[in-house]
C-alpha cells in the first residue's frame, strides 16, 4: 500500500513533467559548466605545482607576521598556511587532474548552496499545497491508506527524486569533463580534516561528501515539506521555500558579525566543505553543522506528520 | 442496534473557531437505501460529509459506519466506503485510466482488470479512458470519479451534489447510473444535495437540514402522503356550488375560484372526495396539482417557516 502511494507520487512528478524540468535544468547548468571550463585557460595544469605553492606559503607567512594573534583571521590564515604546508611536505597536489578531479567540486559549493534548493523546492513545494488547491487532496484522505502514510509516501518520494537528481548531476559533471581533462584516477590524494590534516583518495572523499549532501537532501526535503503543509496555495509555498534558499546565501557573509546564525539550517547547506575545511562559517565544525541539520530535519518531519494527521482537512 | 444500520450517526457536532455549525445531528441509514441529504447551499452538507468520511474531526458525538468508529477505525471504515466530497477531484493531466491506476495502488486490495474494466464500462467511458482528463467534459469527470469510486468495491458511496452544475442530459444520465449502482450492485448510497426534485427521483429516505440543524428526517414516500396540496377540481358549472358546499361541510380546506373547486388536502384523500362527490351525482371531469407541495415544504422548513 506505502509502496503503491510512493509509485503514485512518483508518477504524478513525472505526468506533470516535474522530472523534465529538473533533469533540463542539471543538463543546462551541466553544458555552461562544460562551457566555462572550455574557455577557461588558466586551468591548464603546469607541470611543476610546487613551485606556486612555495611563493603562496611564504606570502602568507609574512602577512600572518602582520595580524593580531587573537583575531579570527589569524587563525583563518595559519589554517591556510596549514594546509599549504601540507600538500608541500606529502607531495599531494592541490589540483586533483582528469574528470575526477572536476567531479570532486560537485559535492560542496555552488550546486549544494543554489542549484540543489532550488530543484528540490520545484519538487517539493507543490507536493501538498498543489494538491490541496486544486482538491485532489481530499481523494487520497478518502482512502483507507491513512494521512500518515500519504505524508510518508510525498517525503519518500521526494527524497528520491532529489538523490536522483543530484546523482545525475554528478554524473554529469564528471561526464561532461573528460573530453576536455581525460578521464583522471579516483585514488589521487586530497586534502581533508579540519583540526589534524590528512590525505585521502578522492573516491573516498566523494563517498563522504555525497553522505553529508544526504543529510542536506533530507533536511530540505523536510522543511519544504513542512512549508507545503503550512502553505495551502502554491504560491505561497514556493515563494517561502525560495526566499529561505536566498536568504541563506544572503545571511552566511553576515554570520561573522552574528554567530548565532550559524545554527541556521539554511546556512549550513554547504556542510561538506567542512571536509576539506574550506566552509564559509566560522567558528562552527562538522559535527555542529551536522547537528543542526538533523534537528532541523527531525522538528519539520515531527510538525509536517502533527499538523497533517491532525488537521481539519477544509480542501 | 440492527445490523442493517450501515451509517449511525448520534448527536453530531462541530465548531469551528468557536462558532457551531452543526448542532446535533442524528440519523441512520440501512443497507440498501439511496439515503437523501437534503438542503440549501450553505446549510452544513458538506461539513457533515467531511465528517463521516474522516476529513475533518467531530467536536462532540459519534459516527459509526458498518460498525467501526470513524475517528478510532478509519481504515476499517474507508475499506467499505467511497466518497466523492464535492466537485470530483482528479489529476487532470493525466489519463483517466491513469487516475483510476492511482486509486488502485493505494488500495491495500488486488484489483482484478476485469474489475476495472468493468468500473469503466458501468460509467460509460470505455471508449474515452486513455483520453486526458483535461478534456472531459464535468459530466464525464464526475463519472470517472464515481468509476474511482467502485475500485474498491465500496459497501457504502457517499456522494456530495453528484449533478451539481451539469447539464439536463447529464443530470439524466448521473440519476440513472446512481439508481443502476443501487440497484444491481446493492450499494448504499449516502447523496446530498440542494434540489428536492432529485431526493424525490432517486431517494427511499430524506433528512432536511438547514442552518446546521436536522429539520425533517423520514421517508420520502411518507413525507409526500403527509403533505397537502392545493387540486383543482374540474365539475359541471351548474354543479360548482353544490360541490363546494358539500365539500365545504365535510371541514375540507376549500375555496371557489370561477367554475373551479380549490381543495388543499392530502393526495390520500383524493379519491375518497371524488367518491363522496360520485355519490352526490357529481362528475368530476379534471383534478389538476396547484403546486408542488414538497416544494413548498422544503422552502418553508429552509426559510425557518416552520
Amino acid at each position: 500500500m506505502l509502496i503503491g502511494a510512493v509509485k503514485n507520487e512518483l508518477v504524478k512528478l513525472y505526468k506533470k513533467k516535474r522530472l523534465h524540468v529538473v533533469a533540463g535544468i542539471i543538463i543546462f547548468f551541466a553544458v555552461l559548466m562544460m562551457v566555462i571550463d572550455y574557455f577557461d585557460d588558466a586551468s591548464a595544469k603546469e607541470k611543476n605545482w610546487k613551485e606556486p605553492l612555495v611563493t603562496q606559503t611564504e606570502e602568507l607567512n609574512n602577512y600572518i607576521s602582520t595580524l593580531d594573534k587573537q583575531s579570527s583571521e589569524y587563525k583563518e590564515m595559519v589554517k591556510q598556511r596549514d594546509k599549504l604546508e601540507f600538500q608541500l611536505e606529502h607531495d599531494v597536489n592541490p589540483e586533483v587532474g582528469g574528470a575526477a578531479g572536476s567531479a570532486i567540486s560537485s559535492v560542496s559549493g555552488m550546486f549544494i548552496k543554489i542549484v540543489l534548493p532550488v530543484l528540490i523546492v520545484i519538487i517539493t513545494a507543490d507536493i501538498v499545497a498543489g494538491e490541496a488547491s486544486n482538491g485532489t487532496l481530499k481523494s487520497i484522505l478518502v482512502s483507507p491508506i491513512g494521512r500518515s502514510n500519504i505524508l510518508l509516501s510525498k517525503w519518500i518520494a521526494v527524497i528520491i527524486v532529489s538523490i536522483g537528481a543530484m546523482l545525475f548531476s554528478d554524473i554529469l559533471t564528471y561526464l561532461s569533463a573528460i573530453p576536455k581533462n581525460g578521464l583522471g584516477d579516483w585514488n589521487s590524494l586530497i586534502v581533508v580534516g579540519e583540526e589534524t590534516l590528512r590525505a585521502i583518495p578522492i573516491w573516498q572523499y566523494m563517498l563522504q561528501g555525497l553522505l553529508l549532501n544526504l543529510i542536506v537532501i533530507l533536511t530540505l526535503c523536510s522543511v519544504f515539506i513542512l512549508i507545503s503543509i503550512l502553505f495551502h496555495t502554491v504560491t505561497t509555498s514556493i515563494s517561502l521555500s525560495i526566499c529561505l534558499v536566498v536568504f541563506g546565501g544572503i545571511l552566511s557573509s553576515l554570520q561573522g558579525k552574528l554567530d548565532l546564525l550559524k545554527y541556521l539550517f539554511i546556512l549550513n547547506l554547504d556542510i561538506g566543505a567542512h571536509l576539506t575545511g574550506d566552509f564559509d562559517l566560522q567558528n562552527t565544525s562538522l559535527l555542529l553543522s551536522s547537528s543542526v541539520m538533523i534537528a532541523t530535519m527531525i522538528v519539520s518531519i515531527y510538525l509536517s506528520f502533527a499538523f497533517f494527521t491532525k488537521k481539519d482537512m477544509l480542501v | 442496534m440492527s445490523l442493517e444500520d450501515i451509517v449511525i450517526v448520534e448527536n453530531l457536532e462541530k465548531s469551528i473557531k468557536g462558532k457551531k455549525i452543526i448542532h446535533d445531528l442524528s440519523f441512520k441509514v440501512q443497507k440498501g437505501q439511496i439515503y437523501g441529504f437534503l438542503g440549501p447551499n450553505g446549510s452544513g452538507k458538506t461539513t457533515t460529509i467531511r465528517m463521516l468520511t474522516g476529513m475533518i474531526k467531530q467536536t462532540s458525538g459519534s459516527i459509526k459506519i458498518m460498525g467501526y468508529d470513524i475517528q478510532k477505525d478509519f481504515k476499517k471504515v474507508m475499506q467499505n466506503l467511497s466518497a466523492i466530497v464535492e466537485n470530483p477531484a482528479l489529476f487532470d493531466y493525466m489519463s483517466g485510466w491513469d487516475n483510476l491506476m492511482q486509486v488502485v495502488r493505494r488500495l491495500d486490495k488486488k484489483v482484478e482488470m476485469d474489475h476495472l474494466k468493468w468500473c469503466v464500462q458501468t460509467v460509460e467511458l470505455t471508449d474515452r479512458i486513455h483520453e486526458k482528463v483535461k478534456n472531459y467534459s464535468l459530466g464525464m469527470k464526475q463519472r470517472l470519479a464515481i468509476a474511482q469510486a467502485l475500485v474498491s468495491s465500496p459497501q457504502i458511496i457517499i456522494l456530495d451534489e453528484p449533478t451539481n452544475g451539469m447539464d439536463p442530459s447529464g443530470i439524466k444520465d448521473m440519476r440513472s447510473l446512481i439508481k443502476k449502482l443501487s440497484r444491481e450492485q446493492q450499494i448504499t448510497i449516502f447523496l446530498s444535495s440542494h434540489l428536492l426534485s432529485e431526493i424525490e427521483h432517486l431517494c427511499d429516505h430524506v433528512l432536511i437540514i438547514n442552518k446546521g440543524r436536522q429539520v425533517v428526517t423520514g421517508s420520502v414516500s411518507d413525507l409526500i402522503a403527509s403533505n397537502t396540496s392545493t387540486y383543482s377540481l374540474e365539475v359541471d358549472p351548474f354543479q360548482a356550488d353544490a360541490a363546494y358546499k358539500i365539500l365545504k361541510n365535510n371541514n375540507l380546506e376549500v375555496y371557489k375560484e370561477n367554475n373551479k373547486i380549490i381543495v388543499n388536502c392530502k393526495k390520500e384523500d383524493i379519491p375518497h372526495m371524488v367518491n363522496f362527490l360520485y355519490e352526490k351525482k357529481i362528475h368530476v371531469y379534471l383534478i389538476n396539482q396547484q403546486d408542488n407541495s414538497l416544494e413548498d415544504y422544503f422552502l418553508s422548513v429552509t426559510q425557518g417557516v416552520i
